[in-house]
């Protein structure tokens, strides 16, 4: 067989952690796209959608699962991949998923226009948020 | 010795004369499709049969006798409740023990996502660090009428089967294992199945296969043991030769006082033709005719004995 694949590496870990790579790679992706998206929304001072991230890394779980258990056992034991390792792998997928989804969400709340906007001083000596974009400004005390 | 996978996890050493697949005295529940706090079905309650080295082992019975789930719980897909897997000298069955490598396996209907094509398969098993040539995989599909960037999801049932098939030789398994590959298929590439897998084994004594089926018309000359599985339990078990010779077909005219439970009667004639040990064929009634069965007689007529001692017990 001249034209055999190489062998990078055969750890059942490895092997489960590729598998579900390649399988939830819509998901990455489409959770990927959000996210930057929503970050050049922020950064841009367009909009402030922390939540929308925070509620994608809540429903990752939902969305990772298996659509059907018995046909994914199936691949996995055609693959030789055993039922503990598929089922590490998914939920390392999903934690790391949920956690980079976080981080955009804290970095878009961070950054987004509420967080950095402009503060304008009243002749009282309040103080008020007020921002360049979509997003409704919002009363602040003295000390904001 | 136990050498260390590349994991640290111990590999048990394959041993040279263990027989392709030994399954003792296997349990299978089935959980609940809904809720898992729900009680499982039992659909395996007593397997036991071994595949030896070399042949060609066909898993026969009736729709729900547990085939399916038998290859499912050899793969590692489904944990066995009760009793022991052993695939290629080593045991399966364990939340963390897989199919060890080696092993071909072709499903019964297609498990890889349906929007994949034949490159997607390839990058897989690129990625999954797998042996896999890739030169014979898309030889073998382009044989089947099957185009490389055809998806999975609009290829036919046998199609389908002929992908499947092509995926699982071109890691040049020392075990294939294929789930009722010959009913979606036509009768030409039935026979080029055939052919090949004989080829295969003609090649190398060590490989070997196990199939289920229904149809065992025109197998004789290519299993070479059987094993028949009735509601979950194994009823039959041997090398085909042994069993034919071990076995007649006794044929009871209209009438006759030993027609036993379960013979397969034949027309509306009031005669029934059953499968009988070669030692017990002495001392029959007269008038009653004995031949020697082929491979669908012997499954046919013990499933349905075993089916007629069902409805027996039903009826008492």
């Amino acid at each position: 067989m001249s034209a055999t694949l190489g062998r990078p590496s055969t750890a059942p870990r490895d092997r489960a952690l590729r598998l579900e790579l390649t399988l939830q790679r819509p998901l990455l992706w489409g959770s990927g796209v959000v996210a930057a998206l929503l970050l050049l929304a922020a950064i841009g001072q367009f909009a402030r959608l922390g939540n929308v991230l925070i509620l994608l890394a809540v429903s990752v779980p939902v969305a990772a699962a298996p659509r059907d258990p018995a046909r994914e056992g199936w691949l996995s034991g055609t693959l030789g991949i055993s039922r503990a390792a598929r089922v590490r792998a998914r939920v390392r997928v999903v934690l790391f998923t949920q956690l980079g989804l976080l981080l955009a969400a804290a970095v878009v709340i961070l950054v987004g226009p509420q967080g950095g906007g402009v503060i304008r001083r009243r002749s009282d000596g309040s103080a008020r948020a007020v921002s360049r974009c979509r997003s409704r400004p919002s009363r602040t005390g003295r000390t904001w | 010795m136990i050498r260390p996978e590349p994991s640290g996890r111990p590999v048990e050493p394959q041993c040279p004369v263990a027989p392709a697949i030994r399954v003792q005295q296997l349990a299978v529940d089935i959980p609940h499709p809904r809720s898992r706090y729900r009680a499982p079905t039992p659909a395996l309650h007593d397997i036991s049969f071994t595949a030896p080295r070399g042949q060609v082992t066909a898993l026969v019975g009736t729709n729900g006798a547990g085939k399916t789930t038998v290859l499912r719980a050899l793969t590692g897909a489904l944990r066995p409740a009760a009793g022991s897997i052993e695939v290629l000298g080593r045991t399966v069955g364990p939340a963390d023990r897989a199919c060890p490598e080696g092993v071909g396996v072709v499903p019964d209907a297609p498990v890889l996502p349906e929007e994949w094509t034949a490159q997607d398969v390839i990058a897989l098993r690129r990625c999954l660090g797998d042996p896999f040539d890739t030169s014979l995989f898309p030889r073998m599909l382009q044989a089947s009428g099957i185009r490389p960037r055809a998806m999975i999801g609009s290829l036919s049932a046998g199609q389908a089967t002929a992908f499947a098939v092509a995926a699982a030789l071109a890691t040049d398994p020392r075990l294939l294992v294929l789930d009722e590959p010959l009913t979606r298929l036509d009768p030409l590439a039935r026979s080029t199945l055939v052919d090949l897998l004989r080829d295969r084994l003609a090649d190398d004594d060590s490989r070997s296969v196990l199939l289920s089926t229904h149809d065992l018309e025109g197998m004789d000359c290519f299993v070479d043991h059987l094993v028949v599985l009735h509601e979950g339990r194994t009823v039959l078990e041997g090398d085909v030769d042994e069993l034919l010779e071990a076995h007649v077909v006794a044929t009871y005219p209209a009438g006759a006082p030993q027609i036993p439970l379960g013979a397969r009667p034949l027309g509306r004639s009031g005669a029934a033709e059953a499968l009988i040990a070669t030692d017990d064929s002495v001392g029959l009634a007269p008038g009653t005719a004995l031949r020697e069965p082929d491979l669908p007689d012997l499954v046919g007529l013990t499933l349905a004995a075993c089916a007629g001692r069902a409805i027996g017990e039903v009826r008492r």
